[in-house]
């Protein structure tokens, strides 16, 4: 476990010592506060019973930069190390190949989580100043909150998969951008077949992101979603971890 | 002399044999997740959660009830405010009854050759905000109007009419009720309308 610890300190550190990661930060922020600004406009002009948190995790503006930032914080971690030649270093190093790709992917995740830790301040900010509550009840921040941790540990194990496929980060980005992108718009076939049957329809569910963080953030907790993404991600770790493993096996 | 390399071969299948392994541990849990899940509301109205009466006449239902809502969010109309409130509920009763409850969406304003369809089918002129219930040859017209309470004061000072309270679950039950018995009466609730909902949902029947 220490050396785990070590591993996982190491990439937090490289990942903030990138001026990527800094870019990424403000891009992040800036269009987040834009899609908040957008909230509260369609709040000010509707009169239902929309709460903040809906408008603010099932819009455009939000879908947009989510999606966009994972190839951006996974193409460096395996691709880099590949590079600049300091893979073989991590292989020959006294720590299991698991305890490597584990260290990369949580690293990558803890930028996630910190990416949006200054978000959480608009609604504490929209609760101070209009004495309304931004999600109508805990049950919304949580199922928001757990949605995006959940989407971002899928993403996150897709992102490191593709940069451990590849030595290029470009080639890694585009990768899992692909890939997310498709199962993204995977969960919009139910716009194509709309007269596709139930099962069509729980199948359709069962892989919509978008279906998934409309229920969630209107505080509708389904166990569907939660075991898919928390399989997903470890199959697809299990796929990096394998991939890792290759490099040992082919040299 | 005998050959001293990593044995490549059986690394091979130990892979394969992981890979497949892990792929049916997924396939496997997904499974169990998909036939047997648990959908809880834990918003502060509870206005996701069925009643436990729509639960029971969901149940009740032996063939598919067909509901068809037509609206556009164009429509400059009281119900237009209702109308993600209606398509939450339909998609719960959708969660709920499953293959029992067909939901279709139809805007008049994009689908007009739909709309002339139903039009000619249902005997109905207006294109505005309605919901269609159709069960077993039975239907009934509900206009979305109707699934609301709403304060009109504000119209008179130029602004729009203010939504007092959603009724969608109590006037579409209400439609099914009657569908479903024909000779029933119309007085159906009393019981909470916002009992808590929490139950597994078995692939059959639902709960």
């Amino acid at each position: 476990m220490r050396r785990f610890f070590t591993l996982f300190g190491r990439e937090v550190a490289g990942s903030f010592h990138q001026p990527m990661a800094w870019i990424v930060l403000c891009f992040f922020l800036v269009i987040t506060g834009f899609n908040f600004h957008a909230g509260v406009t369609l709040l000010n002009g509707s009169s239902g019973s929309t709460t903040m948190v809906e408008a603010f995790f099932n819009t455009v503006y939000f879908w947009f930069p989510f999606l966009l930032v994972f190839p951006m914080i996974t193409m460096r971690v395996f691709a880099e190390e590949v590079k600049m030649g300091t893979i073989e270093m991590l292989m020959t190093a006294p720590v299991r190949d698991i305890e490597v790709v584990l260290a990369k992917y949580f690293g990558a995740l803890f930028f996630y989580i910190v990416l949006w830790l200054p978000s959480a301040l608009y609604f504490v900010v929209f609760q101070m100043v209009t004495d309304v509550s931004a999600g109508g009840a805990a049950g919304s921040y949580l199922g928001a909150c757990a949605m995006v941790v959940l989407l971002g540990m899928f993403y996150c194990s897709v992102g490191c998969l593709a940069s451990a496929l590849t030595d290029n980060q470009i080639v890694a980005a585009v990768m899992a951008f692909a890939a997310i992108l498709f199962m993204f718009f995977l969960g919009l076939i139910s716009l194509l077949l709309p007269g596709g049957g139930a099962f069509v329809r729980e199948i359709v569910y069962f892989f919509s992101p978008v279906q998934h963080m409309m229920d969630f953030s209107r505080g509708l907790i389904d166990t569907r979603p939660i075991a898919f993404y928390l399989s997903a991600t470890a199959l697809v770790l299990f796929a990096t971890y394998q991939v890792f493993q290759h490099r040992r096996w082919k040299s | 002399m005998k050959r001293t390399g990593v044995p490549r071969t059986g690394i091979r299948i130990g892979i394969v044999i992981q890979s497949l392994s892990v792929l049916a541990l997924f396939v496997f849990v997904n499974y169990l997740s998909f036939q047997h899940f648990y959908r809880g509301d834990f918003s502060r109205s509870q206005k996701f959660a069925l009643a436990e009466q729509t639960k029971r006449v969901l149940r009740e239902l032996k063939k598919p009830v067909t509901l068809t809502v037509i609206a556009s969010p164009t429509f400059v109309s009281a119900a237009s405010q209702i109308l993600g409130d209606v398509k939450s509920l339909l998609a719960e009763l959708q969660f709920s009854g499953r293959e029992r409850v067909v939901v279709e969406l139809v805007d008049p304003t994009r689908n007009l050759t739909r709309m002339r369809e139903l039009q000619e089918k249902y005997k109905f002129n207006s294109a505005d905000n309605l919901l269609i219930l159709d069960y077993d040859g039975r239907t009934r017209l509900l206009p979305l109007a109707d699934m609301a309470d709403f304060d009109f004061r504000p119209v008179a000072q130029g602004g729009e009419p203010r939504l007092l309270a959603f009724r969608g679950e109590q006037a579409i039950t209400g439609a099914l009720i009657a569908l479903v018995r024909p000779g029933a009466s119309g007085l159906l609730y009393a019981g909470p309308w916002r009992a808590r909902s929490r139950c597994w949902f078995p692939r059959r029947p639902p709960c």
